[in-house]
């Protein structure tokens, strides 16, 4: 039984999250007014690039090249650890929420570093924006992590949120709302999302995350953008772990539980994308440190409730 | 209950965040009437008198009606909109100040050790409040933000006495209520002379003032 879940899970997140994205496009134009593009043109487009040739410049070294590969690989390695539908993920070990933090580093560290090696300056403004803009994002993260582990008294990622029941929620919701708004700003920073980054900014210079895979083609930028979708798929389905309580329901409950949840992230963001305007560069470490302050207050409120 | 209690809690110290940060005179006086009205519900929560129904009610009608209708009037007629930009009121240097008084209230109520399991988290969101009132005073110029700073030092000592009396919070706050309803009369009518004598209303300006004598001193020496 636990094979075939791992297997629907592998199925599940290479196929559902560049669709992910199509949905937020989706209600992206619905609020424009536009019919907008298909909700399956990233696949489209994954496909066109996966058929493609890659060009690389002469000043680029080894880690230029393989970056691409090894950052898809380690999300989607992440997206395999993180419990879904009430099911653990391929492994769970006390703290493993740290290793997944630092697998996220990690990550981050890679596409700085590839970023750099291009040796554009162009592409050095938006490494040294992401290194700056990470710091309170996985601040916030962490904390948020640990309010709720300080909630339900364990220390790995599938004990907790199997933990998280409704009488749970019930005498702690003041503190879990708390952690979800911190939570969602660190979705919306980390997928380089509205508030902080519009994806759709191509060569501005106020961008962050698309200005770091400018000088990808080819199969390396499709495996770069599916990485990015992969990353926003982690961290929506953190959120949907939480909203749902989930402890003794059967296996196709939790399943659909938890698509129709993510479904509804993907509109809440796609909602957000199209009702707030892009903050500008110099006041998205304020807000990320709104979102700092927010996730410390559910920290010392947890804390001091005992 | 308490649930919806640690809700208005979190609201009064975010509100808090906003008020310090802020730079909209207008913003200031709106935000600083929802903490009144926010606190003013807070007993209602713990036990609910039929006798205090009609102080409620007078509490948010001044805290939410009367007082920022007085303080927007004087600041649309002598046109006030924004503080004036000083080091002080920069984004991180106010977060700076927040995040210590937050720390500095809950230490405060943690060594303080009031009993009691509902008003636990009460006492350090009314030292936020009272601190955050102490601080606007102190960093902002204008007189209307001073006089704001004293109400939401006011709901700071409400919410106080809230946790601390809540058998009989409402002699307490009904002699603070008078206080502070004719202190605001007072800061009323000295920011209309202030105004009319002056035409402007930057507490900053009147450190000329004290110049202006010396010079005339020394020069009838």
């Amino acid at each position: 039984m636990e094979n075939i879940i791992i297997f629907l899970k592998i199925i599940i997140i290479l196929f559902l999250a560049p669709l992910f994205l199509g949905i937020i496009n989706k209600v992206k134009a619905f609020f424009g007014g536009r019919e907008g593009q298909s909700v399956f043109q990233m696949y489209y487009d994954l496909f066109k690039l996966f058929n493609k040739g890659i060009v690389y410049s002469k000043t680029t070294t080894l880690i230029f090249r393989y970056s691409p590969v090894i950052i898809f690989s380690l999300i989607f390695f992440a997206n395999l650890m993180m419990p879904s539908f009430g099911m653990k993920g391929l492994f769970s070990f006390d703290g493993d929420f740290i290793f997944i933090i630092y697998l996220l580093g990690l990550i981050r560290f890679l596409i700085i570093l590839s970023a750099m090696d291009c040796g554009s300056s162009f592409e050095g403004m938006g490494a040294s924006r992401e290194a700056w803009f990470s710091v309170f994002g996985e601040l916030s993260f962490f904390i948020s992590i640990i309010v709720l582990s300080s909630i339900t008294g364990e220390t790995s990622l599938y004990s907790m949120f199997s933990k998280l029941n409704l009488s749970l929620w019930s005498t702690n919701s003041a503190v879990l709302a708390l952690i979800l708004i911190s939570l969602f700003f660190v979705l919306l920073v980390e997928s380089s999302r509205v508030p902080f980054d519009d994806p759709n900014t191509h060569l501005e210079l106020t961008m962050i995350h698309e200005v770091m895979i400018l000088d990808n083609s080819g199969v390396d930028f499709g495996f770069m953008i599916y990485a990015s979708s992969l990353k926003m798929w982690f961290f929506a389905s953190f959120i949907a772990n939480i909203l749902l309580p989930s402890s003794n329901y059967s296996f196709l409950y939790g399943f659909f539980a938890y698509l129709i949840s993510m479904f509804f992230i993907a509109v809440i963001i796609g909602i957000i994308e199209s009702t707030i305007a892009r903050v500008r560069l110099l006041k998205v470490p304020q807000l990320l440190l709104g979102s700092f302050s927010i996730s410390l207050v559910a920290l010392v409120f947890q804390v001091f409730r005992g | 209950m308490n649930v919806i209690l640690e809700f208005l809690i979190i609201s009064i110290i975010f509100l808090n965040y906003y008020l310090l940060s802020t730079t909209s005179v207008r913003n200031l006086i709106k935000y600083a009437a929802y903490q009144g009205v926010i606190a003013a519900l807070m007993p209602s929560f713990f036990e609910f008198h039929p006798s205090a129904l009609g102080f409620m009610i007078a509490l948010i009608s001044l805290k939410g009606f009367v007082f920022p209708w007085l303080l927007i009037k004087l600041s649309e007629k002598y046109n006030i909109k924004y503080e004036s930009k000083s080091k002080l009121l920069t984004p991180l240097f106010t977060s700076f100040l927040f995040i210590s008084v937050f720390f500095l209230s809950f230490y405060l109520s943690y060594k303080l050790n009031f009993g009691s399991n509902n008003f636990h988290l009460l006492i350090p969101g009314s030292f936020i409040t009272i601190f955050t009132g102490i601080l606007i005073i102190i960093i902002k110029t204008k007189t209307l933000s001073q006089i704001v700073g004293y109400i939401v030092l006011e709901n700071g000592i409400y919410c106080f006495g809230v946790s601390a009396f809540v058998k009989e919070p409402f002699t307490v706050e009904a002699a603070i209520l008078l206080d502070i309803f004719v202190a605001l009369f007072v800061m009323g009518m000295a920011v209309f002379h202030i105004g009319k004598e002056f035409n402007q209303l930057e507490v900053d300006s009147m450190n000329e003032l004290k110049d202006t004598i010396e010079i005339i001193e020394s020069k009838e020496e």
